[in-house]
């Protein structure tokens, strides 16, 4: 699951009411919507990329 | 049955009423206020008094997906300071927020300002004291204030909304602490609510549904019908409102003051009537909107609703418009808008009781 770091216990709890509670979570700082510069959002999406990888691979 | 049939566990805490409140905030089971303590006598009374099973599941409710057994549920209600005829209203509204196709995890998280609208409809107002007349949105009354309250109890400590963490809202609402109340069916010109949607007028039903908390009409001015719903209409032109943001089918309320209600009814205007022309009229010319609005609206209808070059519609539909009359004296009505998910649509259930 993806979220930002205002809304991660909220994913957190909707993992757990799904049965996955031990669903990795990719969380981006907060926040990525308005007031972001395209810029700004570019670099989170960056540095998420690279923590989604270590997310997988740690994974197997 | 005894409290011995109650299966939640139990906390032992000294005979004072301080450091009981003082546990019950500090484990987030509460919406700040002080609370009844639930002990397992009370909770026990409150079941037996409805002649129901307390391992009975009702539903369950999210994000947290906790089951609402008619035992949770009981707890809460304790802990609001309802009395126990209240349960019936309290679990009918359960089932109303949790049917099929009400976005229930969406009110929950969203951080959108709206509260569980909880509204009374039929004989059991009366006899419970709820009030729909003057000043029936609060304070003042018990059953108003603590069934509503009960709702709130049971979406945060069985659904797990805690404000903050789970429970998103960017500022809240004071219709989180209650927001129920009943509709003046004597004073309404009108069929009742509950009629209108297919029930009988001697049922007692609830009806739930993800609002903000209400806004002011004032038609103090109004002398006429027509007068009248122009300003309502100007006033739900509201392009700040989530029911504009989102034009894909959710539902608005409108609480006509007894006295406004009169004037229409006056005016040989039916509540369909109003629908038609509220629907007609109410839609906001472009210049009033954004062009990352109306660029949403292209990029995304399915979400947004495109309406091309036309001006945009409050609703996608004019049974999208509710129409409750509500209130004592005085040119006051109100209205309410909904939470942005799509297609959020109130739910009315029937209100079962032991008698």
């Amino acid at each position: 699951m993806v979220t930002t770091t205002a809304f991660s216990s909220l994913a957190r709890m909707e993992a757990k009411s799904f049965g996955l509670p031990d669903a990795a979570l990719l969380v981006v700082p907060h926040p990525v919507g308005a007031g972001q510069t395209p810029e700004m959002v570019k670099i989170k999406a960056t540095n998420a990329m690279a923590k989604l990888v270590q997310l997988m691979t740690d994974r197997g | 049955m005894t409290s011995d049939a109650l299966q939640s566990d139990r906390i032992v805490l000294p005979d004072e009423l301080e450091e009981i409140e003082d546990r019950f905030y500090r484990d987030g089971c509460t919406d700040g206020l002080p609370i009844v303590p639930p002990t397992p006598e009370r909770v026990m009374k409150m079941i037996e008094y409805n002649r129901l099973d307390p391992k009975q599941v009702i539903a369950t409710i999210p994000p947290q997906g906790g089951q609402a057994t008619v035992e949770k549920i009981a707890i809460n209600a304790v802990m609001a300071g309802c009395r126990p005829e209240y349960l019936p209203v309290l679990i009918a509204a359960v089932e109303a927020m949790t049917s099929e196709g009400f976005d229930l995890f969406g009110v929950q998280a969203t951080t959108h300002p709206c509260a569980m609208l909880t509204l009374i409809n039929g004989p059991i107002a009366k006899k419970l004291d709820i009030n729909s007349g003057a000043g029936a949105m609060g304070p003042g009354w018990r059953a108003n204030a603590t069934i509503g309250r009960a709702v709130r109890l049971t979406l945060l400590n069985i659904g797990g909304a805690r404000p903050g963490s789970v429970d998103k809202a960017t500022q809240g609402t004071p219709a989180k602490f209650s927001f129920c109340f009943a509709e003046n069916e004597d004073a309404s010109p009108w069929e009742p609510f509950h009629v209108e949607r297919g029930f009988k007028p001697t049922d007692s039903t609830v009806t739930v549904l993800g609002l903000e908390g209400p806004h002011d009409i004032n038609g103090q001015d109004a002398s006429k019908a027509t007068s009248f719903l122009r300003i309502v209409a100007g006033s739900i032109m509201a392009p700040g409102s989530s029911n504009f943001r989102f034009v894909t089918g959710s539902d608005l309320v409108i609480c006509i003051g007894p006295e406004h209600a009169a004037l229409v009814a006056r005016d040989g205007l039916t509540k369909d009537d109003i629908r038609e022309y509220l629907f007609r009229t109410a839609r906001v010319p472009l210049e009033f909107t954004t062009e990352e609005n109306l660029a949403s609206r292209k990029r995304t209808p399915a979400q947004y609703g495109d309406f091309g070059d036309q001006p945009i519609p409050i609703v996608l539909s004019k049974e999208n418009i509710l129409i409750v009359v509500v209130g004592g004296a005085g040119l006051h009505s109100t209205w309410m808008p909904s939470w942005g998910g799509p297609k959020h649509r109130a739910v009315t259930k029937l209100i079962r009781t032991p008698d």
